[in-house]
């Protein structure tokens, strides 16, 4: 399943680049995530509450962080797997000056998905995916508007 | 042999089915209501991946959860236990090992990896998710022309190839036919992958007796005595200490004509725990893991000559055979090689037929089992050159059908048809649906922007299996015939059926042989300790094979009770006649004497006739010389909305001949369910993978069967032409409905919409496919 998005958020670029490289921000920002705990080589272990229908579940993996090319580019590459199947996928995030203090990122990837997940879940993954990166954004935005306003 | 004596009185009677008031009352017993005391619940993890390699398996998380008895992987039961088996053989069939949990690498998503045994089901299936699984992920083959292709993903590498088999079948010379040929007609079809979906999950209850080393399974089997052989020689205990029972089965439509990895599992895990150990499928494994059926690819062509005879067929099938083999997977195809030519006089034949293995579950048989697919492809492309000729689709038929006097006919593919006369049931269908009228309507619909269409199929299908030589295992199948002391019959079968109502229709056929009530009647069937050989129901073959053998040993009880009675009554043996539960001299009703008076001198035996053993019982093992080629027309008139895509069923009009009819009520019934099933497959079903493998029609959210307010009412009738090969005359009606009513929608179909220039619609015919396909017809006449 392809992924694909753009979002904006008003923070200059290379503070979004923190956002995204400090686990602390990230937790904080990722719905549902309960756990993101570094374990080197840019590499996360992280645990995942989704609460979204069929796909609903703890899901824990790893996260890594490849291609890093700060502040305008990374691979975020995921693995992970509940109860009821796997869930593997990669985004090549773009980072972009599109205004002054204001970044748009690019997001291109795809997902695998996997056992009983893949039968009752494929329906309704894609929704899934895509409302939890509009949650995640909007806390991304929230938190650049935070710290612009403090 | 005894044929059917006296003036029939039950065979060819609507009696209702003996077995509805338990089934509707809830009072059958199915593998989950067999309670054994200390029985332990065994599940299976079964693979995510539809290709990888496993790093490693921990289970020791799994194993510490109270309740837990013992978990075990492939390597666990490695040289202890044997394959799961395949049946058949090919010339140059690939066989590849197929432990019962996987070793080192998984090929198909649902693959079963480790088992785990514990107190109850809930603490079962709550340690699967304690096992860790380290997959490597391989690259996956879905598509079975790109499996076929070099350079594909390898299931097997040691196969260097993902062909499982090929098997060529050439008669004549249709490579000059086609090259005289006035016309030639081609066409690339798709028989999509199915699943059989019966009401009722498989499920295994096995208990062994380590005091006399007997291992009891029961199981939801079509053939519960080619399990017992099967089992034995599997997990090693001496088939004579093998009994398999299997109880209710609620369906099956070939789903469950096989030897399943659970079967052997959880027979092995109760021989080592010396406990009972069940396992009973989850529907969402059954869509996963149960087989699946049909899944071909077949490019067809025929020669034609201008007066719409047909010369020759030439055509190259794909059979997709998924992963790996279960018990007749190979064999399915094959029969749609030898149906290929359907009803007509085809005299050159040139078939290529590839088994293409590719990472998704096995293929076996599925009601119809590679005849639905002949049919498919016959009925289709003989309907297409009509449209290319110009002529009426009943026509070409006609031209192309043997006639009667020709039977039995040897065809090109190098089987014999038993016996048949197409002509009667085709005409016997266009009248019955008003073929004329409905022609003139059609056209006078078309005036008002209306798109109604005729589908017709005419349609052979083999049934019967027999004879022997073409069965793997046998394709006899015995019965015993035992009359009680007090009169009671009762009847121990070979055959298995799993929702046919055989408790009823055998019945009537030993009720007419002996003259008792049905109600002194009992069939008992799927046991293996009470009837020790068998063969099982698959192929609608129990009551022309089971019925006969039943037949034939009632025939030789009968002949002894002729003997005693005779003996008793000072009259001579021939001249007896069995009626009302009465044996007497035929004319003289008055002077006779009770059945079960003779039965019970049978058992005493202070006053038998010289020569004369006790007792009152026979085993007859019925050999069949032939195959029957049950054969029949299906008509259906549809109107399509072309704005909606949507199919409006008006008539469904069938002409079956099977032959003799034993209870029309269970005719009626097998015919409906096939239509039923067939036009599941024609508008709804689907198996669809993703190309990574994971099955996506996995529920019955995704995955659509048909339920009663899609279907239209069936006009269900017949012709007959007894089977010459049993002396019941009787042919096979369950697989009927299903084989004929596919091409006979798309027929439809097609026809409604040929005024646009559509010629195909791929199966399922959605409403989405069907609006596509009309989209892309009215695009291109733009264009």
């Amino acid at each position: 399943m392809q992924i694909k998005g753009d979002y904006t958020v008003p923070a200059p670029r290379e503070r979004v680049w923190e956002y995204f490289t400090d686990a602390a921000l990230l937790q904080q920002c990722i719905p549902g995530c309960e756990a993101l705990v570094p374990i080197g080589d840019d590499t996360y272990e992280a645990t995942l509450r989704v609460g979204v229908a069929s796909i609903k579940g703890i899901y824990k993996g790893t996260v890594k962080l490849e291609n890093q090319q700060p502040p305008s580019a990374y691979r975020l590459v995921v693995q992970g797997k509940s109860k009821i199947g796997f869930l593997n996928g990669l985004g090549d995030f773009t980072l972009e000056e599109s205004q002054e203090n204001q970044t748009t990122i690019h997001l291109s990837g795809e997902l695998k998905i996997g056992g009983k997940l893949a039968r009752v879940g494929q329906r309704v993954i894609g929704g899934a995916a895509r409302m939890m990166m509009r949650q995640f954004f909007k806390a991304v935005v929230k938190l650049a508007e935070s710290e612009a306003s403090t | 042999m005894t044929a059917v004596a006296g003036p029939s009185r039950m065979i060819g009677a609507p009696i209702k089915r003996r077995e509805d008031p338990r089934l509707i009352q809830g009072l059958s017993h199915y593998v989950d209501d067999i309670k054994l005391v200390d029985t332990l619940h065994c599940t299976f993890l079964r693979s995510d991946y539809a290709h990888a390699e496993i790093k490693s398996i921990d289970t020791a998380a799994a194993k510490d959860l109270p309740g837990v008895v013992t978990v075990i992987t492939g390597k666990d039961i490695e040289g202890k236990v044997g394959d799961v088996p395949c049946g058949a053989d090919l010339p140059g069939l690939k066989v590849p090992d197929h432990p019962a949990l996987s070793i080192g690498r998984v090929r198909f998503v649902g693959e079963p990896i480790a088992a785990v045994v514990a107190t109850d089901s809930y603490i079962a299936r709550d340690a699967l998710d304690l096992i860790e699984v380290d997959y490597e992920e391989l690259p996956t083959v879905v598509d079975p022309e790109k499996a076929i292709e070099a350079g594909s993903p390898l299931i097997y590498e040691e196969f260097g190839d993902n062909i499982g088999f090929t098997m060529p079948l050439e008669a004549g010379d249709a490579d000059a036919a086609f090259a005289e040929a006035d016309h030639v007609v081609s066409g690339r079809f798709v028989n999509q992958r199915l699943i059989p979906n019966a009401m009722e999950p498989r499920g295994v209850l096995a208990q062994y007796l380590p005091g006399d080393g007997s291992l009891t399974v029961w199981s939801s089997t079509q053939v519960p005595h080619g399990l017992k052989t099967n089992l034995g020689l599997i997990v090693d205990i001496p088939e004579h200490l093998v009994r398999v029972i299997a109880p209710e089965v609620g369906g099956a439509f070939g789903s469950k004509l096989n030897v399943y990895p659970e079967e052997i599992v959880v027979s092995y895990l109760a021989i080592q725990l010396c406990k009972p150990v069940k396992w009973i499928e989850k529907r969402t494994e059954n869509f996963t893991t149960t087989i699946h059926g049909r899944d071909q690819i077949n490019y067809v062509e025929i020669a034609v000559k201008n007066d719409g005879t047909i010369t020759a067929l030439r055509a190259k099938t794909i059979a997709d055979i998924g992963a790996s083999y279960q018990l007749l997977t190979p064999l399915i195809p094959t029969l749609t090689n030898l149906m290929i030519v359907g009803g007509y006089k085809i005299q050159n034949v040139k078939v290529e037929l590839i088994g293409a293995l590719t990472n998704k579950m096995a293929t076996d048989a599925y009601r119809g089992a590679g005849r639905p697919e002949a049919t498919y492809i016959i009925e289709r492309i003989v309907s297409m050159a009509a449209k290319q000729l110009g002529m009426d689709p009943k026509d070409i038929r006609f031209k192309n059908f043997p006639q009667p006097e020709e039977f039995p006919l040897e065809i090109a593919t190098g089987i014999t048809f038993d016996s048949g006369n197409y002509q009667a049931s085709l005409n016997k269908a266009l009248e019955i649906v008003n073929y004329d009228e409905q022609r003139a309507q059609q056209a006078e619909l078309r005036q008002q922007g209306k798109y109604m269409g005729i589908g017709l199929c005419t349609y052979v299908e083999i049934c019967a299996f027999g004879p022997s030589a073409g069965v793997p295992g046998g394709g006899w199948e015995s019965a015993t015939v035992r009359v009680e002391r007090t009169g009671k019959v009762t009847v121990l079968s070979g055959v298995s059926p799993h929702g046919q109502g055989q408790e009823t229709s055998f019945a009537q056929i030993i009720g007419d042989e002996f003259g008792v009530d049905i109600d002194d009647i009992i069939i008992v069937h799927g046991d293996t300790g009470r009837q020790p050989q068998g063969i099982g129901t698959f192929g609608s073959r129990a009551t022309a094979v089971g019925g006969t053998a039943m037949v034939v040993a009632a025939g030789q009880v009968k002949e002894k009770m002729a003997k005693i009675a005779a003996h008793l009554m000072e009259a001579n043996p021939d001249d007896l006649v069995f009626e009302n539960g009465q044996i007497f001299v035929g004319g003289s009703p008055d002077q006779a004497v009770e059945f079960a008076t003779v039965a019970g001198e049978a058992h005493t035996a202070a006053n038998l006739p010289p020569d004369t053993d006790p007792g009152l019982e026979a085993t007859h093992f019925f050999e069949p010389s032939n195959f029957t080629f049950p054969f029949g027309a299906h008509v259906a008139v549809v109107e399509v909305d072309i704005d909606t895509g949507e199919i409006d069923i008006q008539r469904y009009v069938a002409v079956d001949d099977i032959g003799n009819i034993i209870n029309p009520l269970l005719v009626n019934g097998q015919v409906h369910g096939g239509i039923a099933q067939g036009l599941g497959q024609a508008l709804y079903e689907g198996a669809v993978y993703d190309e990574n493998g994971q099955l996506l029609t996995g529920t019955f959210m995704d995955y659509a069967i048909p339920k009663a307010t899609h279907l239209p009412r069936f006009e269900s009738d017949h012709t007959v032409t007894p089977s010459p090969v049993n002396p019941l005359g009787v042919k096979g009606v369950g697989e009927a409905g299903t084989i004929a009513s596919t091409p006979c929608m798309v027929n439809a179909v097609v026809d409604a919409l040929s005024p646009l220039g559509i010629t195909q619609i791929d199966m399922p015919m959605t409403p989405n496919r069907v609006w596509q396909a009309i989209q892309d017809a009215k695009e291109g006449g733009n264009g």
